[in-house]
């Protein structure tokens, strides 16, 4: 389906390759592999962030977060020191997957399924921008990210967007939610 | 599971010998809600006064294998508790969590050995339930609660081998306090 190539370093050649991107009643469904080997002291990890004119977006005084942050019971439980209040991500690091997620046998693709309920009116729109990177310590370096998402219309319909290479002002956005949230990682 | 979850409640519930659950379409699931307590005269109470308070409805694994059950942080497991309410003149209400906006969203299950439990906490907060049955401030209402626990027979139940069907706890009368 759609080949992303990674175009420099050690691991350029190498690629991330988008197998499912489809639309669903109420949102889209994605499934992404890789082909990049784990070298030695170093850890393949995927960063997703989203942007959105949602009501987390609104809640959370951010139009771009790390993925997953929000309002939600046993969805969103872990308070992020550098972001205090009402919002919450899924535990405190930067990464997709979290721990649990990978003992349970989650990667070393990513999955995701949004989805939203129909606006009264207008559109909502989600935009995701999901990162394959190599991390050493506390260096998170990006080696290939991608932009996806789809808009909720006020009839019920979803509008898929096109996937494509994420753009520079998609990843600065990418980047400073980033830092923002988890500010003890450097990101290249 | 954390600690507080088999606690004084539920080990009271226990010794209370709540009457056996129905089953409508699978026999290896039982349901049960587990009040805040019991007052003097042995009626069920439901303690929501303060917003971190909840009660809980155990589901347990009555069959003789390990079964899964999805975790209601997914999009396919977050609905499946829900609440009727019957009225004194037999009318029943249904209690239903709200949609919600997922972002990460994939499907995650919980395994269940036999004679295990899931347990769930449950606040009836606004922003969660739709037109959950809470009293006005300060206030006590008499209701007769029964939970259901119901999960769909989707194709990522099916892939994944978790449970579909529809458990119902007995239904009872409890006073919820708020």
């Amino acid at each position: 389906m759609h080949v992303f190539t990674i175009d420099r370093g050690p691991h350029k050649g190498k690629h991330i390759h988008v197998t499912l991107y489809q639309k669903t009643e109420d949102g889209l469904k994605i499934k992404i592999t890789h082909n990049v080997p784990t070298a030695a002291g170093k850890q393949i990890q995927w960063v997703q962030t989203v942007s959105s004119n949602n009501s987390f977006a609104r809640d959370c005084k951010m139009m771009t977060r790390v993925d997953p942050f929000g309002i939600g019971g046993p969805v969103n439980t872990v308070s992020i020191p550098a972001v205090p209040g009402l919002c919450k991500a899924d535990d405190l690091l930067p990464f997709y997957w979290t721990v649990a997620d990978l003992a349970a046998g989650r990667g070393p693709g990513l999955s995701d399924e949004p989805s939203i309920s129909p606006p009264a009116k207008g559109r909502l729109w989600t935009n995701f921008v999901t990162a394959l990177t190599e991390v050493t310590g506390k260096t998170v370096h990006h080696l290939v990210a991608i932009s996806w998402g789809y808009d909720r219309m006020a009839d019920g319909s979803v509008r898929e967007n096109a996937l494509y290479r994420a753009t520079m002002v998609e990843m600065r956005a990418h980047g400073h939610a980033l830092k923002t949230m988890y500010p003890d990682y450097k990101y290249t | 599971m954390k600690a507080p979850l088999f606690g004084v409640p539920l080990l009271l519930a226990l010794a209370a010998g709540v009457l056996p659950s129905q089953t409508d379409s699978a026999a290896s699931l039982s349901v049960r809600i587990v009040p805040s307590g019991f007052t003097a005269t042995g009626t069920r109470s439901i303690v929501l006064v303060d917003p971190m308070q909840h009660f809980y409805v155990v589901v347990t694994n009555t069959g003789k294998t390990t079964t899964r059950l999805w975790r209601e942080s997914c999009s396919w497991g977050y609905a499946n508790l829900s609440f009727e309410i019957q009225d004194q003149d037999g009318t029943t209400l249904r209690v239903v969590k709200k949609p919600r906006t997922w972002e990460k969203n994939v499907p995650d299950w919980m395994v269940i050995p036999p004679g295990d439990h899931l347990v769930l906490e449950v606040a009836f907060d606004a922003a969660t339930w739709q037109s959950p049955p809470m009293p006005r401030p300060g206030q006590q209402k008499l209701v007769s609660l029964r939970a259901v626990y119901e999960s769909g027979d989707t194709p990522e139940a099916s892939t994944g081998h978790v449970w579909s069907g529809r458990v119902v706890s007995p239904l009872n009368s409890y006073t919820i306090f708020r």
